[in-house]
């Protein structure tokens, strides 16, 4: 592969285009498995699960966190769609935990079992997040 | 010259209304720029999560996957209005224009037979269809600035629990788009079946070699993928339709300025010329006055 062979990649949430810059490498936690994007990657889409977004450009390496959503590859153009993006500075693990002691009490009181589904991805998400804050 | 006295009332009054329009004017501009930001930061989103749709529709062709949230429900022919307005009055015709729109669908509707359901956003709106068409709104809500995300999610996720339960075939959107700040565009947007943008697909044809793998599969990301377009377009409307509020409510209040402008111009000739036909009038009499002595 070229050496100057790059990755366009722009990460877009719902209320802004949070990053659209050459990369690289990408790397991201698809719901099947995490997955490494170099240039000339097969055209996929593909869902996010909550966690970490690791992006390689000149030789630095930039982690993010994704609290979900899709993928898509094409002709070297990478665009991931996620529902939340946060740093590390953005994340508290004690507010985490509280919201996963909140959900849990929150099952118990449930009996619809999409309630229950979307509770457990939520316990799911702050799980991530907590791990993402402790890995760096 | 009492005569004289209510005309210099009618000159205050029409000041002061002219006063409050001015300032209506400002607040309006200056919470159409933040409309406009946030319409214009959620496009992205938007744009990128229909083309990922538009790509996975094509690669669905051949496939006889078929979700009723991506082409419809064909046992029904109940179609659902999300008609998008805004809470507040004083916009020029920005209201009536969706109201409009909303008559001249239903009128369609009527015309094949079908049955149709109103889903209100925005105030207004709600206030002047339910005088028409009472029977058929299922929900009315009001626009909250802070949770405008949250209510499209809200409502389509009732979209999907009443597909889901066969209660209706099709959906559409009618809001304002944001044009310029002085002319908005009624559009109706297709929500079910998803409308696909026609350049896009045509775009498409080019690499239509290219077919895409998928992580897990095409059916699991559409499933998972529609919901969220769903209230991503409905989130969009609402922008739009806000950002568009705001720019017709700017021009409405210019324009009702400037009229108030040329009305004071007015009143003040006719109070002036009165007043000079009175002190004439009074002029007159003191004059063939002296000449009588």
């Amino acid at each position: 592969m070229a050496e100057e062979e790059k990755l366009n990649l722009e990460v877009v949430s719902p209320e802004k285009l949070v990053m659209s810059k050459s990369v690289d490498m990408v790397t991201i936690s698809g719901t099947e498995g995490d997955f490494g994007i170099l240039p000339g990657h097969a055209a996929i889409i593909s869902s996010i699960r909550p966690g970490l977004l690791e992006i390689e450009a000149d030789k630095a390496i930039e982690k993010m966190f994704i609290g979900g959503g899709f993928i898509e590859v094409l002709n070297d153009k990478v665009s991931i769609l996620a529902t939340e993006v946060l740093t590390s500075n953005d994340i508290n693990i004690s507010e985490c935990e509280d919201k996963i002691n909140k959900c849990n009490d929150e099952i118990g009181k449930s009996k619809k079992e999409l309630d229950k589904e979307s509770i457990l991805k939520s316990i799911d998400k702050y799980q991530a997040m907590i791990e993402f804050k402790n890995i760096n | 010259m009492s005569n004289l006295k209510e005309l210099k009332n009618k000159i205050d009054s029409v000041k002061s209304t002219r006063k409050i329009t001015q300032a209506m004017k400002m607040v309006a501009a200056s919470k159409l720029r933040r409309a406009q930001e946030s319409a214009e930061s959620a496009r992205p989103y938007s744009e990128k999560i229909s083309k990922i749709m538009s790509s996975l529709a094509l690669g669905m062709k051949d496939s006889d996957v078929s979700l009723d949230l991506l082409l419809g429900n064909k046992d029904n022919t109940t179609h659902i209005i999300i008609a998008v307005t805004s809470d507040r009055g004083l916009c020029g015709g920005f209201n009536s224009s969706i109201v409009r729109a909303v008559k001249t669908k239903a009128k369609e509707l009527i015309a094949t037979n079908s049955e149709f359901k109103i889903i209100c956003i925005g105030k207004k709106g709600a206030d002047v269809l339910k005088g028409l068409f009472a029977d058929k709104i299922i929900i009315s809500s009001n626009i909250n600035d802070k949770n405008s995300f949250l209510l499209a999610e809200d409502i389509s996720a009732e979209l999907v629990s009443k597909l889901d339960a066969n209660e209706f075939a099709t959906c559409s959107v009618i809001y304002n788009q944001f044009k310029s700040v002085i002319s908005q565009i009624v559009r109706e947007q297709s929500l079910i079946p998803c409308s696909i943008d026609m350049e896009e697909n045509e775009n498409k044809q080019d690499d239509d070699m290219i077919s895409f793998e998928f992580e897990p599969d095409e059916k699991e990301i559409l499933s998972d993928l529609l919901p969220k377009n769903l209230a991503i377009q409905i989130y969009k409307a609402i922008l739009e339709s806000g950002a568009g509020e705001q720019g017709a409510r700017m021009a409405a209040m210019d324009s009702a300025t400037r009229n108030a402008g040329e009305m004071i111009d007015k009143l003040n000739l006719s109070y002036n010329r009165q007043r000079q036909a009175i002190i004439t009038g009074e002029l007159i009499e003191i004059i063939s006055g002296a000449e009588a002595l």
